[in-house]
């Protein structure tokens, strides 16, 4: 018996020694996981900040000194209109706005309670929970210091707090759950989609040989590759609007800026995602080789994409692949446009990102192509 | 008029190994020629450079045919097996822009009896049945250049015989027909012959210029005990000697022949000794030998 089980035990080995692929996935992909997870972080830092100082004083400055000791916020300047703080938190600049009346100051000295304001961009639910907190904590902190100040010196019996702050949690003011992790969503089984079926399909035709038989028709070389990637795109867009559909109907995310902008800006990142599948066709050698390598590639997306965990708290080799993602900008868009209700003049930067990885994924795949027929 | 010229051409892969050298081939309107050779000789990789899905390492091809009219029956089955049969002749009917094919689709599958199947999946049907539906969508454009690459490997006796009538029939309507073969008794169905192993054409010609390039005498030696005689036959110095079943060929040099049917009768355990007419398998032994470097491909 034992025998036997040698004999097969050995014939695995063999063939494992062989599929160096599956041996390469085998060992890289947990590397690559226990690396990610290790490293995934929900303790948001740094998060970029502005500051509309109608006060103009050293209380003022006090506070937000406070604030960015926590290494919570960085304040990235001052803007000097709310219509200044909308347009930074609509084009994604800054994350967080603290606001100061031009009272604030008085109100602190004359012993009554000054208000002041934190706007917080609550697309991320995960980013604006942590970020609120932490302002809160600060307000308190500081208000309590303040009164104890105050009653230290007799100017009140009975101290009002002294600070009164305000937090505005924007773009999803309930931080519901579905409208932050929803519209992330789309964009991860989207790209799921265009990257497996795009890859499956060319190594199937090329596994069973298929493909030959379409190549030696009047096909063109041109007409073949759109009658591979046009299902795709088809596919992509189907299931895209069943997400979307689904989000809005069943979850109540609203979709606040312009569908026909989302739907052109999915052009991009489906074009980029099918680029990836064409890739991986070029290299893959069966279907099995083809759905390892997407797993791969989906690591990253997921981890590495702002979709669930944030860029910022990564260390910033994670933080360069996350921005080198696709995913990455297509969910930036897709929050933009669904959440936030921005246009063009916010998520252009995102789409010419796209393109130029478009461009890059496309030179490859072509060149694998090539040197695949060759 | 010239459809597909092939001069020098060559393959050699990566590992070296060299699958066709220097394969000079023309085929004509109205040509059958065969490309007759064992597994390994070469044929699927010259079939493959001549129709472009390999480009070879050297050498030059020539077709002057569109390809609207060229059709390839690979070796391989190679429709789409999660498509019907009739489906897949459609996919072809479409690919080759046909107006109304139906009435050809149908009459190309009652042809080889496949009309009935015409709704069962491509990979649900036997291996035969396969190489009939793949021949069939290789027919529908009407080609006037049909590649078939062992187009009858894994086909039943019968059905092989339909398979050739049809071949002839479309032949006969003006099809220029290069078709791959490891069976000697098919190659026979060729024109024109090309032999080739090792990557390389040892000979080529008819199956009458064959046989008088082939020096000496054949003799079919019928015996139960095939073993014992084949060796006991080699003291009469035959030239090539093969057997299958109760049946030994062999070649000897020019010798007079009454002696020699006589000596091999004698042999305990022959039944029969006779003069037999040179086959295709005889001569392509004799290449065999006569070739100087086999190249394994």
């Amino acid at each position: 018996m034992w025998n036997r089980i040698r004999a097969l035990v050995w014939k695995e080995f063999l063939q494992l020694r062989r599929d160096r692929l599956t041996l390469f996935m085998m060992l890289f992909i947990p590397l690559l996981q226990i690396t990610i997870y290790g490293f995934l972080n929900n303790d948001v830092k740094h998060l970029p900040t502005i500051v509309l100082d109608e006060s103009r004083s050293q209380e003022s400055r006090d506070f937000v000194q406070a604030m960015t000791a926590t290494q919570y916020f960085d304040v990235l300047g001052e803007v000097a209109t709310e219509a200044q703080i909308r347009q930074t938190l609509d084009q994604g600049k800054s994350q967080v706005a603290i606001w100061f009346p031009p009272d604030y100051a008085r109100k602190l000295r004359g012993g009554s309670t000054a208000q002041a304001l934190v706007i917080v961009d609550a697309s991320n639910a995960t980013v604006a929970n942590q970020a609120m907190a932490v302002a809160f904590g600060v307000g308190q902190t500081r208000g309590t210091a303040l009164m104890f100040d105050r009653m230290g010196y007799g100017q009140a019996t009975r101290p009002q707090h002294a600070i009164d702050l305000r937090i505005r949690p924007w773009y999803n003011p309930n931080l519901r759950t579905p409208n932050f992790i929803l519209p992330g969503l789309v964009a991860i089984i989207v790209s799921m989609t265009c990257v497996m079926v795009a890859s499956s399909s060319i190594v199937k035709e090329k596994e069973r040989g298929t493909l030959d038989q379409v190549m030696v028709t009047p096909v063109r070389p041109l007409e073949l590759f759109l009658g591979k990637v046009i299902p795709v795109i088809g596919m992509a867009y189907a299931q895209m609007t069943v997400l979307l559909l689904l989000s809005w109907g069943v979850f109540h995310v609203p979709i606040a800026g312009s569908i026909p902008l989302l739907y052109g800006s999915a052009f991009f990142f489906i074009v980029a995602m099918l680029g990836i599948g064409v890739r991986i066709s070029t290299v893959a050698q069966s279907q099995a080789q083809a759905s390892q390598m997407s797993f791969m590639m989906f690591l990253p997306m997921v981890f590495l994409s702002d979709y669930i965990f944030p860029l910022n708290g990564m260390p910033i080799p994670f933080r360069i692949i996350g921005e080198l993602v696709p995913v990455t900008h297509f969910i930036r868009i897709l929050r933009a446009i669904v959440l936030r209700g921005v246009g063009l003049e916010v998520i252009w930067i995102h789409l010419l990102k796209l393109a130029v990885f478009i461009v890059l994924i496309w030179s490859i795949a072509v060149k694998g192509m090539r040197r695949a027929s060759s | 008029m010239s459809l597909l010229r092939a001069e020098a051409l060559s393959c050699t892969y990566p590992n070296g190994t060299r699958a066709v050298v220097d394969l000079d081939l023309e085929l004509n309107e109205g040509d059958l020629v065969g490309l007759i050779g064992p597994d390994g000789a070469g044929k699927t990789t010259a079939f493959r450079m001549l129709m472009g899905l390999k480009t070879p390492t050297a050498g030059r091809i020539e077709r002057t045919v569109e390809p609207e009219f060229t059709a390839y029956v690979p070796q391989a089955f190679a429709l789409s097996p999660d498509l019907t049969v009739a489906e897949n002749m459609l996919l072809q009917a479409r690919l080759y822009d046909l107006n109304a094919p139906g009435p050809r689709i149908t009459e190309l599958l009652t042809s080889l009896e496949l009309d009935a199947f015409r709704d069962r999946l491509a990979g649900a049907l036997s291996g035969g049945m396969k190489q009939k539906l793949a021949l069939c969508v290789g027919l529908l454009p009407n080609p006037r250049l049909l590649l078939l690459d062992e187009p009858t490997t894994g086909v039943d006796p019968v059905s092989r015989r339909e398979f050739w009538e049809l071949l002839h029939q479309v032949h006969d309507e003006g099809v220029a027909i290069l078709f791959s073969t490891p069976y000697m008794d098919e190659a026979e169905y060729a024109h024109h012959m090309l032999l080739m192993h090792g990557g390389r054409i040892l000979d080529q010609g008819t199956l009458d210029s064959f046989r008088e390039k082939l020096p000496g005498r054949v003799v079919k030696v019928i015996t139960p005990q095939r073993r014992q005689v084949q060796e006991a036959m080699q003291a009469f110095h035959p030239l090539d000697l093969f057997g299958e079943g109760e049946i030994i060929r062999a070649r000897f040099a020019e010798q007079p022949l009454e002696a020699l049917l006589d000596g091999l009768s004698a042999l305990p355990g022959v039944e029969k000794a006779v003069l037999s007419e040179a086959t295709l398998e005889d001569f392509f032994l004799h290449a065999l030998v006569e070739a100087e470097e086999p190249v394994h491909g």
